[in-house]
């Protein structure tokens, strides 16, 4: 006799009471009936002793066997899976703040980079320009008039013709466009 | 404090154990295993069912992890008929081939039929402790058992165990 005999309305089926399968259960289950060995619960204890104290919480659920639901290594992937996602996260938002910063200090950066391109082109135009107008002039001069006159006639001519637009574009643009500009435009309006 | 749950659920969880692995020691073993896994996931116990039912699920996915690691290495030695057959030589031998079929034939169901036979029969729960233990209405429970049985028929039973 087991110790919950099957009930003939447990399972609201008129079959059950005079099942042969579920007579075979019972009759294993009442010869396999037996108590605990003695000695098992302190055995138990032992082993429990030994035992870190458990958890509760998170580290419980992480660490708990896989027999008490769940399984550990879908809990551990699932816990790497939001690490991984969270350290992505933070650093597209740091990338993201960064890029925002850049942005926000766009306009004011070429604000605070003209003063010093305003200072160089002073500088650095007159021997810029004063170069590319002497070479273009002395092979012109050199072809019409020969070696003599070739040094005497660019000086005025430049200094009359190519130091207007010159000092009217120093003056408006800076650096770059003005040494691009002034220097071919100015020797072949000259040479004729 | 754990002693005393231990103390009250040792019987019942050695029994399941040897029910399902069909040898003392092995039994012993394993709920033994048990205890000192639901020690150790005590935390994760919920508390919406009934703490033997939770410790018998336990005890009854260990046995048949067991059982299954068994299988997978050798079956040297064959189990001893449990109970005490008689004397007779050749109704040991028929005891212990009937259990035995027994305890193949519901360890080859597939889950969730073999866990509610399992613990309906091997541990003895009513439906009701096992609906509260595994969180599934009582109805899902009574077909769990109905097909668990419709497919042991032809494994155990008249027809089944010579």
């Amino acid at each position: 006799m087991t110790r919950r005999p099957f009930r003939p309305g447990e399972l609201d089926d008129p079959r059950a009471p005079g099942d042969p399968t579920i007579a075979e259960l019972e009759g294993y289950v009442t010869a396999s009936d037996a108590d605990a060995p003695h000695g098992l619960s302190d055995r138990v204890m032992a082993a429990v002793e030994r035992e870190p104290t458990p958890r509760r919480g998170f580290f419980a659920w992480l660490s708990g066997p896989a027999s008490a639901g769940g399984g550990r290594f879908p809990r551990v992937a699932a816990v790497a899976a939001t690490l991984v996602l969270a350290v992505a996260g933070a650093l597209f938002a740091g990338q993201l703040a960064d890029l925002a910063r850049d942005v926000g200090n766009g306009p004011s950066a070429t604000p605070s980079a003209s003063p010093s391109p305003s200072i160089a082109p002073s500088t650095t135009l007159i021997p810029s320009l004063s170069e590319p107008a002497s070479p273009s002039a002395t092979p012109e001069t050199s072809d019409d008039h020969g070696g003599s006159g070739a040094t005497a006639q660019p000086t005025p001519q430049q200094t009359a013709n190519a130091t207007p637009p010159d000092t009217a574009e120093e003056t408006t643009t800076p650096r770059p466009s003005a040494t691009a500009t002034a220097s071919p435009t100015a020797t072949p309006t000259e040479t004729p | 404090m754990f002693r005393v749950l231990v103390e009250r659920e040792e019987g019942v969880v050695y029994r399941t154990c040897l029910r399902i692995l069909g040898r003392p020691h092995d039994a012993e073993d394993v709920a033994q295993e048990s205890f000192v896994m639901a020690f150790r996931s005590l935390g994760s116990y919920r508390g919406d069912g009934p703490l033997g039912g939770w410790l018998l699920r336990i005890a009854t996915r260990q046995a048949y992890r067991r059982l299954g690691q068994r299988r997978e290495t050798a079956e040297l030695d064959r189990d001893l008929p449990l109970g005490a057959p008689g004397s007779d030589p050749l109704a040991i031998t028929l005891a212990g081939e009937r259990q035995r079929a027994v305890r193949l034939a519901v360890a080859a169901l597939r889950e969730p039929y073999r866990e509610v036979v399992a613990l309906r029969f091997f541990g003895e729960m009513s439906l009701d402790e096992i609906a509260a233990s595994t969180h599934r209405p009582l109805n899902t429970i009574k077909t769990h058992l109905r097909r668990g049985l419709e497919r042991l028929r032809p494994l155990i039973g008249a027809e089944g165990v010579a």
